[in-house]
């Protein structure tokens, strides 16, 4: 008795390139214009939540469980992470300001978003995230561009 | 007293969101809608039409969910008897 069914093929290389960038996956593959609409929705929603809740709605030490989400944006939500550790956690944009905590008194910063800008921001993020985790899942089982055409036939 | 510097993008959350957040579900969704169709369709032919009817469809759901929810909570939740 044979099989007819074809051993799916995983396209790890391109799955981790997707995840590190969106969209470059896709582009790896031979799916140019695939890659370049991926990087738009992941990226433009990425920045769009970047830009209504500023670089502190990502960050992986304060908002962990929304960190999960994001990571899944791969080179955008930790390399926005490290820029909010760098400029505005250090103080180097923005004052230092004490706020007191049940354990004591912490140093935030005086751009430190605590309002529905920053909620929004940090669900914005939380989506590109996932829908980039969407685009890699894809990517994964995505055969290149040449072998698909004989797939499709 | 601190003053308030002038807004600086991507580095402070944006001001007056609070007024017109509900605005952020269409570019949200135009954008899940572009991510959603560019990895789902076999070809690329139909692309931004099937976009667009998609991001149409979804801001369509949810405001008809807040309605919905809007019409439960001012309408008939009212209407029910008081313990």
């Amino acid at each position: 008795m044979t099989d007819n069914f074809a051993e799916p093929t995983f396209n790890i290389p391109a799955a981790i390139l997707g995840w590190l960038l969106p969209g470059a996956g896709h582009w790896k593959v031979g799916e140019k214009a695939r890659g370049m609409l991926v990087l738009l929705g992941v990226g433009g929603l990425f920045l769009l939540g970047v830009l209504v809740g500023g670089v502190d709605c990502v960050d992986r030490r304060e908002d962990g469980m929304w960190f999960i989400a994001q990571a899944g944006a791969g080179g955008l939500a930790f390399a926005t992470d490290e820029l909010n550790t760098a400029v505005l956690k250090s103080g180097r944009v923005g004052e230092l300001l004490p706020l007191a905590v049940q354990s004591g008194t912490v140093m935030v910063s005086s751009f430190k978003g605590a309002g529905p800008a920053n909620e929004i921001g940090t669900l914005l993020c939380g989506l590109a995230g996932m829908m980039n985790v969407i685009a890699v899942l894809d990517v994964l089982y995505r055969p290149c561009s040449g072998a698909k055409k004989g797939a499709v036939e | 007293m601190i003053l308030q510097a002038a807004y600086i993008p991507f580095l402070q959350p944006m001001p007056t969101v609070a007024q017109w957040w509900w605005l952020l579900l269409i570019p949200a969704c135009a954008a899940i809608s572009v991510t959603w169709k560019a990895v789902r369709l076999d070809t690329l032919e139909h692309f931004w039409r099937e976009t667009i009817t998609m991001t149409v469809h979804s801001v369509l759901a949810m405001a008809a969910l807040a309605a919905a929810l809007m019409v439960l909570l001012r309408v008939v939740i009212p209407m029910l008897p008081m313990p």
